[in-house]
C-alpha cells in the first residue's frame, strides 16, 4: 500500500516536472521578456558561482593529475599524462563537477528563494500586481542557468587544465608549450562538443528542478527547507541521468 | 437598479474545496461601493480563499465571482491583469520582495501598469505612497531591516501606489502588537476616506473589526452565517456569534 | 549604479568564458586542419585496417592533413578521401604511395604518404594515389605466431634428433673411427681430382669440338679414317662408362648423406649394422676405383696418337697463355 502510494507519488512528480517544463517552453518564448531580471540572475548564477566552481576545478585538475601519474608510470606512459587528464577533464570532470557544484549552490538557492517567496505570498503578490511570476521568476532563472552553466564549465575546464599543468610539473618538467601541444592534440571536437551540449542540459535541469521545487513548495517554513534540499538532491541525480543519456547519444552518433 | 450598480464585488454560491477539505460551500457576498466589509471567521475557515478567488489567484469549483460586473473565471490573462490594476491586495505576510529595496518594491507594480512614466514621476509616486503610511525614511532599506508593522505599512503603500478602487486586506493586524494593529486599522479607515475605496477586510481581530467595519459578515462552515454592524452583532445572543465577541 | 557594475562584471565573465571556448575550438580545429585551405585527394586501399574519419595523414613524419571520409567501393576496394593542406600538397606526386601505419604500437591509425618518384607530376585536386597493403598489428601478430609455431616444430625435431644421435653408440663409434674418416677424406679428395680432371676433359673436348667445327687439325682425317673412328668410339664409350660409375658412386654417397640427415630411424639401424659399414667401405673403394679408371681413361686419351698432337698443342697454348 505504502509502496504503491510512493510509486504514484514518484510518477506524479515526474508528470508535474514535465508539465512545468512544458509551461516553461510555452511561457518562455512569448513576450514580455524580463531582460533586467535575466541579467541579474545571470550575474548571480554565473559570476557569483565562479569562485566556487573555479576553486573546485583547480583542485580536481591537480588531484586528478597527481593521482593518475602512478598508474601511467606503471605502464611507462607518463608522457601521456597531459593528454589523458585533458580528455577526462574536458569530457567528464569539468562539466559534471561544475554541474554538481551548481546544483548545490544554485539549485538550493533557487529552491529556497522561490520557496520562501511562495510561502510569504510574494509570488501571489507578483501575480496580483500584473507581473507574470512564472516569467519573472522561473523563466529568467532557467534561462540564466542554461546559459551560464556552459560558460562556467568552459572556465572550469580551463582552470582544471591549468591546475593539471601544475600537477604535471610537480614531478617532472613539461613546458607550457609542450603541454598545450599535447593537450590540444589529444582533444578533438568530438570531445568538446558533446561535453558542451551536455552542460546546457545540466543547466536547464538545475534551473527547472530548483524552480519547480521552490515554486510549488508547500506552505510553511519547513516547506522552504524541503524545497531547497530536494532541489539539490533531484537535480544532482538528474545530472547523472543526463550524463548517462548524453554518453549513449554521443556513442550512437560516433562521437567517442 | 441603482443598488445593483452600487455593488462592486459579488459572489454567488461560491464553492471551493481542496481535496476532501470543503472550504467554501456556496458562499454569497456583496460589497457595496465605498464600504468596509469585515469578514469574520475562524482560522482555516476559508476567508483567504474567498478573496483570492476575487483576484484570480484561485479559481472556484463552481458559483460565480464578479468584480465590476466581470466574471473573474471567464477572463483572459490580459483582461485579468487589466482588472487587477483596480484591485489592491494586502497579503497577510505583507509579501515584500526580499531581494529588492523598499523603493524597488514600490516601483515593481508600476513596471507593468504605468510604463510611460518618467523617473521623476515614479519617484514622486513612491514618495507619496510612503508618505501615506508615514515611512518616507525607509525608502532605501531592505525588507529584512523592517519590523513587522513597518513591513505591513510598506506592503500597504505598495498596494496603494496603483490607486486601486477595491482593497482586499488579508488579516491586516495578525502578528502585530495591539498598538501597531490599531495603527494599521486606523490607516485602513484613512485610506477609505482619502481614496473612497471599497474594502473587504478578512480578520479575526475584533478590535480591528470594531475600528474599520461598516458591516460585518460572519463565515461559518463555508457559508455566510449572518451580516450586520458591529453593534448589532455584539448584542446577539446566538451561540455561534457570541464567541467572536468574548 | 550597482546594477551597471554587475552587468559589467557579467559581461566580463561571459566574454572570458566565450573567448576561452573559441580559442580552444580554434586550437583544436587548427590541429585537425579544419581551418586551413585544403585539397581533396583519394587514396585507394584493399583494407584500411581500422582507419577512421579524422585520422592524421603524414608526409615525411609531419602531419599534413586528415581523413575526411572512408567509403567502401567494392568488396575489395576502399577509398579514403583525404584533406591535405594546400601548402603541403605540392610535395605529393602521382607516384606517391599511401600506406597505413599507426602512431606507436597502440596509437591511432594514420596514413603515411611516401614522396614518390622525383620526376613524376604533382597531384591536383581529386587525384587518386595508390597504396601498399597495410602492415597491421594483426598481420604482424599472425606472421609472428606462424614463425613461433615453426620455431617450435624445429626445436622439437632438433631435440629428437639430438636425443637419437646421443643414444646411437654406433654413430659415435663410426665418428670416432679415424680409419673411416680418413677414407672418407681421401675419397672426397679423389672426387675433387676427378672432378677437376673431368673439367679439363670437358674443356678440352669443347675446344676440340670447336676446332672440328672449324675443320682444323687432324679431325678431318679422323672422320675419313674408319679404323680411327672405331677406336675413337670405344674410347668415348669407356669414358662414358667411367663417368657413369662415378655418377653412381656419387649417387650412393648422396643417398647415404640424405639418410644420415633426414631419416634418423634407419640411421641408427645402419650405423649399428656392421654390414652397412662394410658396404660403405666397399662403396668408397668403388669410388676410388672408378676415379682411378677415369684417370686412366684420360691418360689413354692423352696417349692416343690421334690426340697426342692436340693435347701437346693445348699444353703449349696454356704455357704461352700464362
Amino acid at each position: 500500500m505504502a509502496k504503491q502510494s510512493r510509486r504514484s507519488e514518484f510518477l506524479s512528480e515526474v508528470g508535474n516536472i514535465s508539465a512545468f517544463t512544458g509551461k516553461f517552453f510555452r511561457e518562455g518564448f512569448k513576450p514580455r521578456y524580463e531582460w533586467s531580471e535575466l541579467f541579474r540572475q545571470c550575474y548571480i548564477i554565473g559570476y557569483e558561482s565562479f569562485p566556487l566552481v573555479g576553486i573546485t576545478a583547480f583542485i580536481m585538475g591537480l588531484v586528478l593529475t597527481v593521482q593518475s601519474r602512478p598508474t601511467l608510470e606503471e605502464f611507462g606512459a607518463a608522457s601521456y599524462l597531459p593528454a589523458m587528464v585533458a580528455v577526462s577533464i574536458v569530457r567528464e570532470i569539468g562539466p559534471v563537477i561544475t554541474a554538481l557544484i551548481c546544483a548545490g549552490k544554485i539549485g538550493s538557492s533557487i529552491g529556497a528563494e522561490l520557496g520562501s517567496m511562495r510561502v510569504t505570498e510574494q509570488i501571489d503578490a507578483m501575480e496580483v500586481s500584473g507581473t507574470n511570476p512564472f516569467k519573472y521568476l522561473v523563466v529568467t532563472r532557467v534561462i540564466a542557468c542554461t546559459l551560464m552553466l556552459p560558460i562556467l564549465a568552459v572556465l572550469a575546464d580551463g582552470i582544471g587544465l591549468y591546475a593539471s599543468y601544475i600537477g604535471v610539473n610537480l614531478k617532472g618538467i613539461v613546458s607550457l608549450n609542450l603541454y598545450k601541444t599535447q593537450v590540444f592534440e589529444s582533444i578533438t571536437f568530438s570531445d568538446v562538443m558533446p561535453a558542451l551540449v551536455k552542460t546546457y542540459f545540466f543547466g536547464f535541469a538545475i534551473g527547472i528542478i530548483g524552480s519547480y521545487k521552490g515554486y510549488f513548495s508547500n506552505k510553511g517554513t519547513e516547506g522552504v527547507g524541503i524545497a531547497a534540499n530536494s532541489a539539490v538532491v533531484v537535480s544532482s541525480l538528474m545530472i547523472f541521468v543526463i550524463d548517462l543519456i548524453a554518453v549513449q547519444i554521443a556513442d550512437l552518433l560516433g562521437l567517442t | 437598479m441603482s443598488n445593483e450598480e452600487n455593488i462592486v464585488v459579488s459572489t454567488q454560491h461560491l464553492v471551493k474545496s481542496f481535496g476532501e477539505n470543503h472550504v467554501l460551500k456556496g458562499f454569497n457576498l456583496e460589497l457595496n461601493r465605498g464600504e468596509n466589509l469585515v469578514v469574520l471567521g475562524k482560522s482555516g475557515s476559508g476567508k483567504s480563499v474567498l478573496i483570492k478567488c476575487m483576484v484570480g489567484l484561485l479559481y472556484p469549483d463552481s458559483g460565480s465571482v464578479s468584480v465590476f460586473g466581470k466574471e473573474i473565471p471567464s477572463l483572459t490573462q490580459l483582461q485579468l491583469d487589466e482588472l487587477r490594476t483596480k484591485i489592491g491586495f494586502l497579503f497577510q505576510s505583507s509579501a515584500l520582495y526580499d531581494s529588492m529595496t523598499v523603493r524597488e518594491n514600490l516601483e515593481f507594480p508600476l513596471r507593468r501598469h504605468w510604463k510611460h512614466k518618467t523617473k521623476d514621476e515614479i519617484n514622486e509616486l513612491v514618495m507619496e505612497a510612503l508618505r501615506n503610511v508615514g515611512l518616507e525614511r525607509a525608502v532605501d532599506l531592505m525588507p529584512s531591516e523592517l519590523s513587522g508593522g513597518m513591513r505591513k505599512r510598506i506592503g500597504l503603500a505598495r498596494t496603494l501606489i496603483l490607486k486601486p478602487e477595491i482593497m482586499l486586506y488579508d488579516e491586516p493586524t495578525t502578528g502585530l502588537d495591539p498598538i501597531t494593529g490599531r495603527e494599521i486599522s486606523n490607516l485602513i479607515v484613512a485610506i477609505q476616506e482619502k481614496y473612497q475605496t471599497s474594502s473587504i477586510i478578512i480578520t479575526h481581530d475584533m478590535e480591528c473589526a470594531k475600528i474599520v467595519a461598516n458591516r460585518i459578515m460572519i463565515l461559518i462552515d463555508g457559508l455566510k452565517y449572518t451580516v450586520g454592524t458591529y453593534d448589532e452583532l455584539k448584542k446577539s445572543n446566538d451561540p455561534n456569534i457570541k464567541p467572536f465577541f468574548a | 549604479m550597482t546594477k551597471t557594475t554587475n552587468n559589467i562584471k557579467l559581461g566580463l565573465f561571459v566574454t572570458i568564458g566565450t573567448a576561452l571556448l573559441i580559442i580552444a575550438l580554434y586550437l583544436i580545429g587548427s590541429k585537425q586542419h579544419l581551418f586551413n585551405d585544403s585539397v581533396k585527394l583519394n587514396a585507394v586501399f584493399k583494407n584500411v585496417d581500422g582507419l577512421r574519419n579524422g585520422n592524421n595523414i603524414r608526409f615525411a613524419g609531419i602531419t599534413i592533413g586528415t581523413i575526411e571520409k572512408i567509403d567502401i567501393i567494392t568488396d575489395s576496394l576502399v577509398v579514403a578521401t583525404l584533406l591535405v593542406d594546400k601548402e603541403s600538397v605540392k610535395f605529393i606526386r602521382k607516384t606517391s604511395i599511401a600506406d597505413i601505419g599507426s602512431d606507436g604500437l597502440m596509437g591511432n591509425k594514420l596514413i603515411n604518404i611516401s614522396p614518390g618518384e622525383p620526376g613524376s607530376a604533382v597531384v591536383i585536386e581529386n587525384d587518386t594515389i595508390y597504396s601498399l597493403a597495410p602492415i597491421g598489428t594483426d598481420g604482424l601478430m599472425r606472421t609472428l605466431s606462424n614463425t613461433n609455431n615453426n620455431v617450435l616444430d624445429i626445436t622439437q625435431d632438433l631435440k629428437q634428433i639430438t636425443k637419437r644421435i646421443n643414444e646411437s653408440h654406433a654413430l659415435w663409434d663410426l665418428l670416432a673411427d679415424t680409419g673411416s674418416t680418413k677414407k672418407i677424406k681421401s675419397s672426397i679428395q679423389h672426387l675433387e681430382t676427378m672432378t677437376s680432371n673431368a673439367n679439363t676433359v670437358a674443356a678440352d673436348v669443347e675446344s676440340m669440338v670447336k676446332d672440328i667445327k672449324n675443320g682444323k687439325g687432324a679431325v678431318g682425317k679422323i672422320i675419313s679414317d674408319e679404323h680411327t673412328a672405331v677406336e675413337f668410339e670405344t674410347l668415348l664409350k669407356n669414358l662414358r662408362e667411367s663417368s657413369d660409375t662415378a655418377k653412381l658412386a656419387l649417387h650412393h654417397m648422396h643417398e647415404f648423406m640424405r639418410d644420415l640427415n633426414i631419416t634418423p630411424g634407419p640411421l641408427g639401424v645402419l650405423a649399428r649394422d656392421t654390414a652397412m659399414a662394410n658396404d660403405m667401405r666397399s662403396m668408397i673403394h668403388n669410388m676410388n676405383n672408378s676415379t682411378a679408371t677415369l684417370s686412366e681413361n684420360m691418360k689413354a686419351l692423352q696417349g692416343n696418337f690421334l690426340f697426342r698432337k692436340y693435347f701437346k698443342r693445348q699444353a703449349k697454348k696454356n704455357v704461352s697463355g700464362k
